[in-house]
């Protein structure tokens, strides 16, 4: 049985109180394990981006349990948050948030260079890294010259550079055309996807369903249902997802289609 | 990941050309101001500077090289009897009126040397010689302000309290706070110059003997005469303390430096914030992988102490371009002291570091979720 990455149980997240009260979280319960890909999708506002904020403890959950490799997040300081996201967790975003002034290696050095690593070494782990996504030949470019895919990669290896053993990534392709996006999602499966690593992947762009292991779905800060499949890398408009009533908190070798 | 605040840093070439030219600017005017302010206090010492005597003394109540507080005459002989004292000689300084040959008046400030040595003569004559004030009527001009006399060449004359006054030579002499002409001329000639009063003694120069320290023999001067004796730097100081508690110079340059110090900080400060804002998700990135408050507050505090040190080499060297094109003998007055250059630095870089609390203060409180917001 596959290593449990992280759980969140009964995870509450409140903003604001009283008439302004907004549930942004609502009782969620999900695991991922390693060796997935587990996407999380949902409408706008449902609270997706909420659920990874807190997964990875950049966000604090107003109550319920969150675990990671075994650690209580919500237990830790934000001293000790920001320790473990630096050993455990490597991010991807939306934006790509590449420091402009820096070069795509310099880029993926970033994290290195947080571990303390040699500016060189980092650089020269960088370019490698950067090769793995097939992109040894943009190593000395400025983001500002590379596509909107390509910096995605960058974004990739950099998020992978510290060999992490969760990725989270806030809609990857939102900025990318279908080809591209597919593209990437090839990538993440291909090179970033491994036994000991978990990749979850918050979207609402459907095209890249098919590159799932495992789909939950969200609406009004609840999981609906987490449906696995078998990922084909097929574009999944059609994909049906199961609406599932809480709790959903099955291990993917757990769930069947359709349970609740 | 300092290097990568550096890089930060000067990769937004625009916040960082504002930034470094705010800080350039506000050292400039630091600077150019504060020399301003030391060139003036320093000019009132002038008059000091230009006789090098060794001890100067006068009246206990003579509050500046400007004042008049004349002494009996026989003080210069109960000064030459102080244990100690090697040789004393009398001297005037006054600022007084001399009509030129046009009619106008212009008032300059005479110095009367000792009529047996000359003490106190210019150091550098441009033209002439010290010996010719030997002659009758005979003064030697400061080229310094001499326009104000009209120019005059030797031979030329004007009047000083309706008593000739034939020019024999022209030396270098400093310019005063006053920017009056200097005029030296013979001790007892510098009495028919001045108005008939009945005390006329305005300071004794004097030098210790061999190998006692000068301190005793001040102590000794002010113990046996009841006059107060400075060492010359000791004299610089009392005028120039007496300008600085008794005029307006400290307080309107201080109001001024003042007013660079706010808007400095104003100016600095709002960019490095606009940086801050502008970078806000990357640092929101770099918090999220992993990168402690400290770290960010150290990346920021580094890039604020390099815009601050460059921006000071640039504004420092922009005004030592406008003291030295300004010159020694400049009408401008403009001191640059390495103590001024050490104040300015301090300056710049609490500037600096005040610039830079809003943006620390706005990075520690930033949620690194911000990064998630598309």
């Amino acid at each position: 049985m596959a290593e449990l990455a992280a759980s969140l149980r009964n995870v509450h997240k409140n903003y604001g109180e009283a008439s302004t009260l907004v549930r942004a979280l609502d009782g969620v319960n999900l695991e991922v394990v390693c060796g997935e890909l587990l996407l999380l999708v949902g409408p706008s506002g449902c609270g997706k981006t909420t659920l990874l904020s807190v997964l990875c403890g950049i966000l604090d959950a107003t109550s319920g349990d969150v675990e990671v490799f075994g650690q209580r997040m919500d237990r830790m300081s934000q001293e000790q948050k920001t320790a473990f996201r630096r050993e455990n967790i490597g991010f991807i975003f939306q934006q790509y948030n590449l420091l402009p002034s820096l070069t795509a290696a310099e880029n993926v050095a970033v994290p290195l260079l947080i571990h303390d690593v040699p500016w060189e070494d980092a650089v020269t782990q960088a370019r490698a890294a950067l090769a793995q996504v097939g992109l040894s030949e943009r190593t000395e470019f400025l983001p500002t010259k590379l596509s909107g895919g390509q910096q995605q990669r960058v974004a990739i290896a950099r998020a992978m550079v510290t060999r992490p053993r969760l990725i989270v990534c806030d809609e990857p392709t939102a900025a990318l055309d279908g080809h591209t996006g597919q593209m990437i999602l090839q990538v993440f499966r291909e090179q970033v996807l491994s036994p000991e690593r978990a990749i979850v992947i918050v979207t609402h762009d459907s095209r890249i369903f098919g590159f799932g292991d495992r789909i939950a779905d969200m609406r009004d800060g609840r999981i609906l249902g987490v449906h696995a499949q078998q990922a084909t890398g097929a574009s999944q408009d059609a994909v049906e997802l199961q609406a599932l009533q809480q709790p959903a908190t099955q291990a993917p070798t757990q769930i069947q289609e359709g349970s609740a | 990941m300092m290097k990568i605040a550096i890089k930060m840093l000067m990769g937004d070439r625009a916040k960082y050309i504002t930034l470094v030219s705010s800080i350039a600017f506000v050292s400039l005017l630091f600077i150019q101001q504060g020399g301003i302010f030391c060139g003036l206090i320093g000019r009132t010492a002038r008059p000091v500077e230009a006789v090098d005597a060794p001890i100067w003394v006068c009246d206990p109540l003579m509050r500046s090289v400007d004042d008049a507080e004349p002494m009996q005459d026989t003080d210069l002989y109960r000064v030459r009897s102080v244990p100690g004292v090697k040789w004393a000689v009398p001297l005037i300084i006054r600022v007084v009126t001399a009509r030129l040959a046009n009619g106008q008046y212009q008032s300059v400030r005479l110095y009367g040397l000792d009529d047996a040595t000359l003490y106190g003569r210019p150091a550098h004559m441009l033209v002439g010689d010290t010996r010719d004030l030997l002659e009758n009527d005979a003064v030697i001009i400061g080229q310094a302000e001499s326009d104000k006399l009209g120019s005059p060449k030797i031979g030329d004359s004007f009047e000083i309290n309706d008593t000739e006054a034939r020019v024999v030579g022209i030396a270098e002499a400093p310019r005063d706070f006053l920017s009056n002409p200097f005029v030296f001329t013979t001790y007892s000639r510098a009495l028919s110059y001045l108005p008939p009063d009945r005390k006329t003694l305005l300071y004794i120069l004097a030098a210790p003997k061999d190998g006692v320290p000068v301190q005793t023999v001040i102590a000794n001067i002010e113990k046996t005469t009841g006059l107060a004796a400075y060492t010359e730097d000791g004299y610089r100081w009392h005028t120039m303390g007496y300008y600085l508690k008794n005029t307006g110079i400290p307080v309107s340059i201080g109001v001024s430096l003042a007013m660079v110090f706010v808007i400095g900080t104003g100016i600095a400060g709002q960019t490095f914030y606009a940086f801050a804002l502008q970078n806000e998700r990357f640092f929101g990135a770099l918090k999220a992988m992993g990168v402690s408050g400290t770290t960010l507050t150290h990346m920021i505090l580094l890039q604020s102490l390099l815009v601050g040190l460059i921006g000071f080499g640039i504004g420092g060297g922009l005004a030592s371009i406008f003291g030295f094109s300004a010159g020694p003998q400049s009408k401008i007055a403009f001191a640059a002291p390495w103590e001024l250059a050490v104040i300015a630095l301090c300056a710049v870089l609490i500037i600096c570091l005040l610039a830079s609390l809003a943006s620390i203060r706005r990075v520690l409180k930033l949620e690194p979720a911000v990064v998630f917001h598309g």
